[in-house]
């Protein structure tokens, strides 16, 4: 026995990983049907049937520097077909999950992201942030808050520049953190061994922004479309208003602070662009999210599982572009008490998703990132169907 | 108790409900050891899916040699009672003291005059052959393999049938009556063995695996007849899209079968009658490839020796993965067959002449329930729990090779004379 292997298998892991929406994975026998009906396995590095008896096994590390995990787009197409109702779709899905909390930093964090316990906690902290903001804006008379009618004006209660100094310095914060996580998960899939060759790193950098572009990916999946349409609104709903965010920073703060003739006098009026790119943004992000939360209570098997991270996510983002849409409207029929009330839950809830991102499912979208360019840059990302 | 009652009144120790392999050996069994059964059988025949077989495995011989023994032994036997085109109405009584109802259908034939071959040989009509699962044709009046009485049967889909009628009439007279009509049987029996069977699973519902949609992809059971002398090509196998040589096959181990989407247990046989299979192809075409894709190899007891033995053949090879997806080449009606290889990780495509499916087997008791409150599983088999008074027999209580079901047989008449005992 010179050369046998020694499994170390990780009880712990296994244990969270069927708490967290994996508790089926013990019934796979291995016929490998997953593997051949995915639209997205690769030829030469077949998931999920490989992942599923690794993480019977518990091997967690290596594991979880597989790219295979966010290759998957969670179709479900494998536990549509498996014969033992092992439900490979729902199993990866609770790896990816995992993730975010094994490569966090800080590690904390993660963890009370993952924990139902913490979430008052993790809520309480941007609505006590916020709450100073208005405290210390209003020296003390509120009464303005609280009228039925009358002209609302955010900058009162919220002045940009606390509003910007916070957020900012959080971005800053929370953009180290990021790469600190990601830098432990980029060498977690360094440490794998791919016998394929690929295009090198920045044509598959252009590959893999090519294809979350398109959705590509997410196209393929045969038996559920809405998820394809859903992420999609989702995505560029996002990037609309996250753009018309920045914008609106940059030409009412940055440009007037240079003062340049080019600044717009804040609020920013429709039907200036940057106005009717942040309406669409988030026009679509609701419709998107509408159509992922329908999807994920149709309960069918098509929609997997869904665990405490997907719910948290999926609200979070959903309630950001309602109560932003909202803050709009009300602004515009002049109600102030819903108005400020609806503004300060706006500005909560995206403390709670920005500052949040590495640790929550928002994370997902700089892990699947890196693990594709990754994939690609080494051969392994190569879909039989594609 | 010796058999009694004539016409339609029977009285008997046990009524045998089935005529193939399980209930045959069932009704010998009790009557060699003194009791007396009524044998029931809905075909015009005996042997049921035995006597469709090609060979046996492990040995690889006829199954009709040992199924023409059984037959002897019955016709000999006076405390047997055959009737076959019959079926199970209502069973009143309890165990101990059963009334059952039978339903016995037109035969539509009087006699068997010496006459009859020629007038047969003459019939214009043809029917699909239903033994051979419609792939060719035969005779609407035909004599089948194991007929009891040893007389002609008309297929049923031609009896209205006009010109059939009227070929009929011109016909002597005393050979065909159409005008005859289902008959009601009484039987008293203490016992009942139920010993109905099996039919293939519905390989169509399977959608991944291209059966009904691609020619050259069948079932085992289709490729058994495929391989009979008596079967649709005279016992050549061939690709069924263009009678072409087989260079390539592909068998699809657990179609459908050990799947909760489908048959969530094992049929224990198609492993190996796909082995059994392999060798049929060897024989007939020794140049041609054989690939046998798997999840387990489930060949307990002797037949692991099957196994090892066909896996040291060098044309016949075995993959460990579940084939997942068969389609089509276009332009050819080549198949090509997806599966995982679990021992390298890569998914392979192999181009196949023709493609086996191992379906497995479903119970006729789902179709065909007791009518006694008798305790089946959720798959519709038998418990052996016999304390209704009905005792399954082969399997119609559980997935069962030949071997398997004749010694089940075996035991349940003794599961019946206890029954009897109790009561």
């Amino acid at each position: 026995m010179a050369n046998a292997t020694i499994l170390q298998p990780d009880i712990e892991f296994i244990r969270q990983i069927k708490a967290a929406g994996g508790d089926s994975l013990k019934k796979c026998y291995q016929c490998a049907t997953c593997s051949v009906v995915c639209n997205l396995a690769s030829e030469n590095h077949a998931f999920p049937r490989k992942q599923m008896v690794l993480t019977q096994w518990g091997l967690k590390d290596q594991l979880l520097a597989d790219p295979s995990l966010w290759m998957c787009h969670q179709c479900n197409d494998c536990s549509t077909y498996c014969p033992r109702e092992a439900k490979p779709g729902d199993v990866f899905a609770a790896l990816r999950s995992f993730s975010f909390k094994h490569f966090s930093f800080p590690s904390f964090m993660g963890k009370a992201l993952a924990n139902k316990a913490a979430l008052p906690a993790l809520f309480l902290v941007p609505m006590l942030i916020i709450f100073a903001v208005l405290l210390s804006s209003s020296s003390g008379n509120f009464g303005y808050l609280f009228h039925f009618t009358g002209e609302v004006d955010y900058a009162i209660p919220f002045p940009h520049g606390m509003l910007d100094a916070i957020f900012v310095t959080g971005n800053i914060l929370v953009f180290f953190f990021i790469a600190f996580s990601l830098l432990r998960f980029w060498k977690g899939l360094k440490s794998n061994d791919p016998d394929a060759k690929g295009p090198g790193f920045i044509p598959a950098v252009i590959a893999t922004f090519t294809e979350l572009g398109t959705h590509k990916k997410f196209n393929q999946c045969e038996s559920e479309k809405s998820r394809y349409l859903g992420h999609m609104l989702m995505f560029y709903g996002f990037i609309g208003a996250l753009t018309a965010t920045a914008l609106n920073f940059l030409f009412t703060t940055i440009i007037k602070w240079m003062g340049s003739p080019w600044y717009i006098p804040s609020p920013v009026e429709f039907p200036n662009p940057i106005k009717l790119f942040g309406i669409a943004g988030g026009v679509a992000m609701l419709i998107g999210g509408w159509l992922l939360i329908r999807l994920r209570m149709s309960g069918d098997d098509d929609a997997g599982k869904s665990d405490y991270h997907d719910w948290l996510f999926l609200i979070v983002i959903t309630s950001v572009a309602l109560t932003g849409m909202l803050a709009w409207i009300l602004r515009i029929i002049e109600i102030p008490i819903l108005a400020y009330f609806d503004y300060y839950a706006h500005l909560v809830l995206v403390f709670f998703l920005l500052w949040y991102a590495p640790y929550s499912k928002f994370g997902h979208m700089f892990y699947r990132t890196l693990a594709l360019i990754y994939a690609k840059s080494n051969g392994i990302d190569k879909p039989r169907k594609l | 108790m010796e058999i009694s009652g004539n016409g339609d009144q029977i009285t008997a120790d046990i009524l045998v409900v089935g005529g193939g392999i399980a209930g045959i050996t069932a009704a010998i069994e009790a009557s060699e050891i003194g009791k007396s059964a009524v044998l029931v059988e809905k075909e015009p025949f005996l042997g049921g899916r035995v006597a469709k077989m090609n060979q046996y495995f492990p040995k690889l011989c006829p199954p009709l040699c040992g199924l023409e023994i059984n037959f002897k032994r019955l016709r000999f036997n006076d405390q047997v009672k055959i009737m076959t085109l019959t079926t199970v109405e209502e069973v009143t009584g309890k165990p101990g003291d059963f009334e059952i109802t039978l339903k016995v259908e037109p035969r539509y034939v009087k006699d068997d005059s010496p006459d009859f071959d020629e007038y047969v040989e003459a019939c214009p009509i043809e029917v699909p052959n239903q033994d051979n699962f419609g792939i060719d044709m035969h005779k609407a009046v035909y004599l089948p393999q194991m007929a009891y009485p040893s007389i002609y049967a008309v297929d049923p889909s031609v009896v209205n049938d006009d010109k059939f009628k009227s070929w009929a009439k011109g016909c002597k007279t005393d050979i065909f009556d159409l005008d005859m009509k289902p008959e009601t049987v009484k039987v008293k029996a203490a016992a009942i063995i139920w010993a109905t069977g099996w039919q293939p699973y519905d390989a169509a519902k399977i959608d991944n695996l291209g059966f009904g949609k691609h020619d050259n992809v069948v079932t085992n059971v289709i490729f058994e007849r495929l391989a009979s002398a008596d079967g649709p090509t005279q016992g050549k196998i061939q690709r069924p899209s263009d009678n072409a040589e087989i260079k390539k096959i592909g068998f699809v181990q657990c179609a459908g079968s050990r799947d909760e989407n489908h048959l969530p247990y094992c049929s224990a046989v198609c492993c190996a009658a796909s082995i059994k299979q392999a060798n049929y192809v060897r024989e007939q075409h020794p140049e041609a490839e054989i690939h046998i894709f798997y999840i387990d190899v489930r060949t307990p007891g002797r037949l692991e020796d099957f196994y090892a033995s066909t896996d040291e053949d060098e044309k016949i090879f075995f993959h460990r993965g579940k084939v997942a997806e068969v389609r089509e080449v276009s332009g050819s009606k080549n198949l090509i067959v997806a599966a995982e290889n679990t021992l390298t990780g890569k998914i392979t495509e192999m181009e196949m002449d023709m493609v086996v499916l191992a379906t497995g087997m479903v119970p006729n008791s789902v179709e065909c329930k007791p009518p006694v409150d008798a305790i089946m599983d959720d798959w519709g088999f038998l418990s052996s729990d016999t304390s209704s008074g009905v005792v399954g027999a082969g399997v119609a209580s559980r997935p069962f090779d030949v071997a398997a079901s004749v010694q089940d047989a075996t035991g349940s008449v003794l599961k019946a004379l206890q029954m009897m005992n109790r009561s």
